[in-house]
This record gives C-alpha cells, structure tokens and sequence, in this order.
C-alpha cells in the first residue's frame, strides 16, 4: 500500500467515524468551533451563574454551597399568581409592551417591506439607508431624544402650543410610552425579515399565480402572504423577545414608575443589590423567552423552507 | 384564430419586438423560433398579456384582447423556471387555476396527472422540491391546462433537461396537442424542438418576424443566409449569379468547381450557396454534381454517422460533411487526405444576405 493510499484510508476513516467529537474536529465542522467555544465561556458560563444565584439566599454576593433556597421563585410566583406587590404588575407591563409592539410593528412594517420589496424602484437604496441609519446610533441616544420630544415643555409641548394647545397632556411615564420606544427601536428587526422574505418570492411565481387566474386578493392569501411568512415569523420572533427584554425605553420612557420584568431585574441587581432575587427574575424572564422563541417558531416549518431554493 | 398585427415592444431606444404580424389558427402547433435575445420570450409574454405592447393589437377569434389583464385572458403561460409554487403541494399547484376559477376540483387532479404522464397516487402529495426536473415539468404542464386555457403558451419550459427527456416531453408534448386540439405556442432556440413538434414555424431574428410557414419548407427554402444556418448545420459558399431566366438561376463559385442551376423561389438575387452538412460527402475522386477541393482535417465518429471536417484547398473556408458510417467505410479516407467535399446540384440552396 502507497504512502498516499494510507494517508486516504486514513481520512476515510475520519470521515466516517461515529465518534461526534472526531466529527467536531473535521471539516466544515472546525469552522464553527471559535464561535461555539466563545458561546460556552461568555453565554453558557454567566447563565450557570446565574442559575445558581438564584437559588441562594437574599442578598448573598457569593455562592454558598449547602444554603439553596427556592424562596425567590416562590416570592416571584407568589406574587404573579395573587397579583399582590409588583410582580403582577411587572407581568403584565411585560406582556403588553411585547405583544403590541409586535402587533404595531408588523402592521406598520408589512406594506412598508412589500412596497420596498416589490413596487418602489426608484430611490429604493435612499429609502432603505433611512431605515438602517438610525441602527448607527445608540438606543439610549434614540430613547432619551424621545424623551426630549415628549416630556413636559419639551419640544412636542411647545409645537403644539403653536396651534393653541394650552393643556398639553403628560406624555411620560406611561405603558404606551414604552410602546412607543420599543416600536420605535424594534421596528428594523420587523421590516428587514419581512423585506428580505418578500425579495425572495420569484417575479414568475407571482406573474404565474396571475396567469392562473389569481385576482389580487387571491395572489396576496395564497401566495404572497405564505411565502413572506417566514419573514413574519422571524420578525416577530425578534421584537417580541427584544420587547420582553426592553430595559432602556422602560427605564427612560417609563421613568421608574412603570416596570418591566428587564427594568425590575435592572432594579434588583443595581438598587437593591439583590443579586439572587435579580437572578430568579433573570431566570423566569429566560424561561418566558424560550418558550415563546419555541411557540413562534414552531408555526413554520424550517425544513419547507430551507427546501425551497430547491423548487 | 390567434392574431397579433403590428405588435411591437421598446425599451427605451432598444425594439424588443418590431411591429410583428402574426396568424395561429385554432388547434395549431406554432412556434416562435430564433436566437437568444431575437425578441420570442417578450413577443410570447405580450400574447400572455404579462408585457404590455409599445404598440400593435393582439385579437383572439377577432376579440380585441390587447389590454385584457393575464388572469382574464383564455391563455395560460409554461414559464421556462415552471414557476411552480414552492409552499404548496403538487396537488395544491393544480387545484390552484380550478379554484382560481371557481370550478369544482373533484377529480381534476388525478385526470390531469395521468394526462401527462404522471401517477397520481404517486406524485400528488408531495412538495414541488421532492420533484425531478422533468416531473416538475409535467406538474406544472397539467397546472396550466387546469386553467382550461383556449390556448396554452410554452416559454422554452425544456430548456433546462437534459437531451433525452427534452426529446420524449417534445414528442409527448406534440401528442397532447393533438389529444386536447388545443392551440399551443411555443417559444424556442432549439431547431431540433421546433422542427419536431411544430405545424408552424415563426423564424424571429433581432425583434423581426423573418420567415414564416411550415418546418419542412423552412428548412429546405429559407429566405436569407441567417435562416439557413439556424435551420440546421450548412457550409455555405459566396456565390456569382451568371444567368437567370426568372424560374431558375445558375450561379459558380471560385471555391467549387462547376456551376450550379437551380429553381428558386426568392425574389432577391442569391449571394450564397447553402448546403447541408448531412447533404454532403467525402470522397478521393469528384463523383457528384457539385464539389470543392479539400483537404481532411478531423474525423469524428458520432455512431451511425461521421463528420468529416475539412479546410478548403484554395481559400481560409473549412466545411463539414456529415456522412453515414457504412459510407465512410466504403470510402477511402484518411486526416491529411486531399479529397473532395460534393453534393448533388438539387441539394444547393440559393439565398441572399
């Protein structure tokens, strides 16, 4: 047997091997060992920490093996489930600022995307610059120019005092006012998924639906719309989990008097500086997460559409 | 009767199509055929109503359907990609033009699927990517005659099979029409699709409608030099017109020797002499009417028959003759060999620029 016959015995016997980690260390495996090993030491890492914070006792600012205790989760639970103290609250803050953010958005985003996508050709590339811009800036930058435009004798009051507006309501510190925010902010996690699904749909998939009878209505229910689903999906999918961890617009715009679970747990660990209590919220809020990202994700069907390059 | 009168496209400053005119007769096999970029697929998506015409009428049965939108149109379109819907089902692709059109599906699905060759209890309920090529194809043929279409209009929807199964679905597809006696168009770049499957040829070239007619007199009267080469593979001679009597013309050549006189139906005067590769022989010795001196460059075997490529004696012109393997046998011929590249005079076809 030649040199060269071993070295490809050799390489076969790689490949084929069942053995996962021998797997791992082949190509095109390799590539993704940087990325998986940076996850490990800054994700995976911080949340076992995490994790265990939250079972230790209030105001431990170290882990002390043999004092676990469930008592946050029981206090968090307790509250959510009776509706007492702030966690109610802070739920349903939650709930509604990422639910109607993720309804608003998609409402605004969706005939913004498709006329991007499919009718404008003129200026298309300026339009699309303006959507992306604001992203070079920070969300603070953004959110606190909010706040200026809004609060009492800011800019908002003062245009409006123009036209003889003399009682100018409180705009601040309200749950829409986050809303506000979070849609604001969120909005280019919305359209640029719905864009991106709605470029992909074939000018001949649309110009045969039409040769096939399909009337406007139709081409939008039957094609159209199935086709930009998953664009939807992922959409939603990013602003309700951003939403769900909105802490700057809660902080800024809700102004301390309207809590969500990112801006309690912000509270927990800084204020308060009860890093196990922070934990145990930080931890529900990631359950939450998970679990919607599975439910919202499971109403497309992932293998459907990485097949359709081949249709 | 499917009419276009003066039907014409621009872009700009570029004519895609120039005031074309052209007649299908109900129930006729008519394809559109010429090179890549003449103008066919945009002439096609006019007849499709997907392009609207920079000027001219389209008339169905002497309706005037030029600015009827595509989905109230009676055509329905085989795109080149198929465009079959990626989301949906085999099933739900063909119930689509049904629904579309507010008729009852009850075993449409299944008719059309054996229509065009496919097993319903097979093919049905799979998605579009689970498909071949060529099945896909035919899924996407019984989408459009689910349609119920007058007339069934065919974008180059083989091109991208491979050989043997673009020639069974040609001649499948020439049988359907009979089947159905539905008018189909067919655009093309291929001869082979066009000769096999057509009543009617329409020969487009640079946005212009050059010939006109049937497959067989296309071919062996073309009107120019262009049609004569696309309509199959010829050496061509420059030739010098020495009498002409109004039915027939003689004409010689410096590059084969004698002179030819043949009956031919163009008015122009001819510049060329037009004749097929699979109309001409090699051989040592000059046996047949016409020939030109040659000597043999490359022999290729290509099963029953050779080709024969040789480079003329007395000017820079190669030629080609395509001669059946028995003859090549029989006939003494080497690569390096001085021969002689011949035909019969009724072989020549005379054609201007």
């Amino acid at each position: 047997m030649s040199a060269l016959d071993t070295l490809r015995g050799r390489m076969d016997a790689v490949a084929t091997s069942d053995n996962p980690l021998t797997a791992l260390v082949t190509p095109p495996y390799v590539l993704l060992l940087p990325l998986a090993v940076l996850l490990l030491v800054m994700f995976v890492g911080p949340m076992v920490a995490i994790v265990l914070f939250s079972v230790q006792p209030g105001n431990a600012i170290s882990l002390n093996p043999g004092t676990w205790t469930v008592e946050h989760y029981a206090e968090i639970l307790g509250g959510m489930a009776s509706g007492e103290g702030v966690y109610g609250d802070v739920l349903v803050n939650t709930a509604a600022v990422s639910a109607v953010t993720t309804v608003v958005t998609l409402v605004l985003s969706y005939p913004a995307a498709y006329a991007l996508a499919r009718k404008i050709k003129r200026y298309k590339t300026v339009f699309l610059l303006v959507l992306i811009i604001p992203l070079f800036t920070s969300v603070n930058i953004r959110v606190f120019g909010w706040a200026l435009f809004l609060v009492n004798n800011g800019v908002l009051e003062s245009v409006v005092s123009l036209f003889g507006v003399s009682n100018y309501p409180t705009m601040m510190y309200q749950r829409w006012t986050i809303i506000l925010g979070t849609t604001y902010v969120y909005m280019p996690f919305m359209l640029f998924p719905i864009y991106l699904s709605l470029l992909s749909i074939e000018d001949e998939t649309i110009a045969a639906a039409q040769d096939l009878g399909a009337n406007r209505w139709t081409l939008f229910r039957r094609i159209v719309l199935p086709l930009s689903k998953p664009g939807v999906i992922i959409g939603s999918l990013f602003v309700f989990i951003l939403s769900l961890g909105a802490d700057v617009e809660a902080q800024i715009l809700g102004g301390g008097s309207i809590f969500t679970m990112a801006s309690n747990i912000n509270y927990s660990f800084g204020y308060s500086q009860n890093w196990p209590l922070g934990s145990a919220q930080a931890v529900g809020l990631l359950i939450i997460t998970v679990v919607c990202g599975v439910i919202i994700l499971r109403t497309i069907n992932l293998k459907e559409i990485a097949s359709r390059g081949d249709a | 009767m499917l009419q276009a009168t003066d039907l014409r496209k621009e872009y700009g400053s570029l004519v895609a199509v120039d005031d074309v005119d052209l007649e299908i007769e109900t129930g006729e096999f008519a394809t559109i055929v010429g090179p890549s970029g003449s103008g066919k697929s945009t002439l096609l998506h006019m007849l499709a109503g997907h392009l609207e015409p920079s000027g001219g009428t389209i008339t169905l049965d002497g309706e005037d359907i030029t600015d009827t939108k595509p989905q109230e149109r009676p055509t329905s379109l085989v795109f080149q990609s198929w465009a079959l819907f990626p989301h949906m089902t085999v099933r739900e692709n063909i119930e689509f033009p049904i629904r579309t059109t507010g008729r009852s599906v009850d075993g449409q699905v299944e008719t059309l699927l054996e229509q065009v060759q496919l097993d319903p209890e097979v093919q049905a309920d799979k998605q579009v990517s689970e498909l071949s090529g060529g099945q896909r194809q035919r899924v996407a043929l019984a989408r459009s005659l689910a349609y119920d279409p007058d007339i069934l209009l065919l974008d180059e929807p083989l091109a991208s099979l491979d050989y043997v199964l673009q020639k069974q679905l040609q001649r499948e597809l020439a049988d359907l029409n009979v089947e159905l006696d539905m008018t189909f168009v067919y655009v093309t770049h291929s001869l082979e699709a066009a000769l096999v499957m057509s009543d009617k040829l329409f020969v487009i070239d640079e946005g212009d409608l050059i010939q006109t007619g049937p497959p067989e007199e296309i071919y062996r009267e073309p009107n120019n030099k262009f049609i004569a080469e696309f309509m199959g593979d010829a050496n061509v001679f420059a030739v010098d017109v020495v009498d002409s009597d109004g039915e027939t013309v003689t004409v010689d050549s410096g590059e084969f020797e004698g002179s030819v006189t043949v009956s031919t139906p163009i008015d122009d005067a001819p510049e060329y002499l037009v004749v097929r590769h699979d109309d001409c022989v090699v051989e040592p010795t000059l046996r047949r009417a016409v020939g030109a001196p040659v000597n043999v460059d490359n022999v290729l075997v290509r099963g029953n028959t050779v080709l024969v490529e040789c480079s003329s004696t007395t000017t820079d012109d190669d030629y080609v003759a395509e001669v059946d393997y028995d003859h090549f046998e029989s006939v003494d011929i080497a690569v390096g060999d001085t021969a002689y590249i011949q035909w019969e005079t009724e072989k020549s076809i005379l054609v201007p620029e």
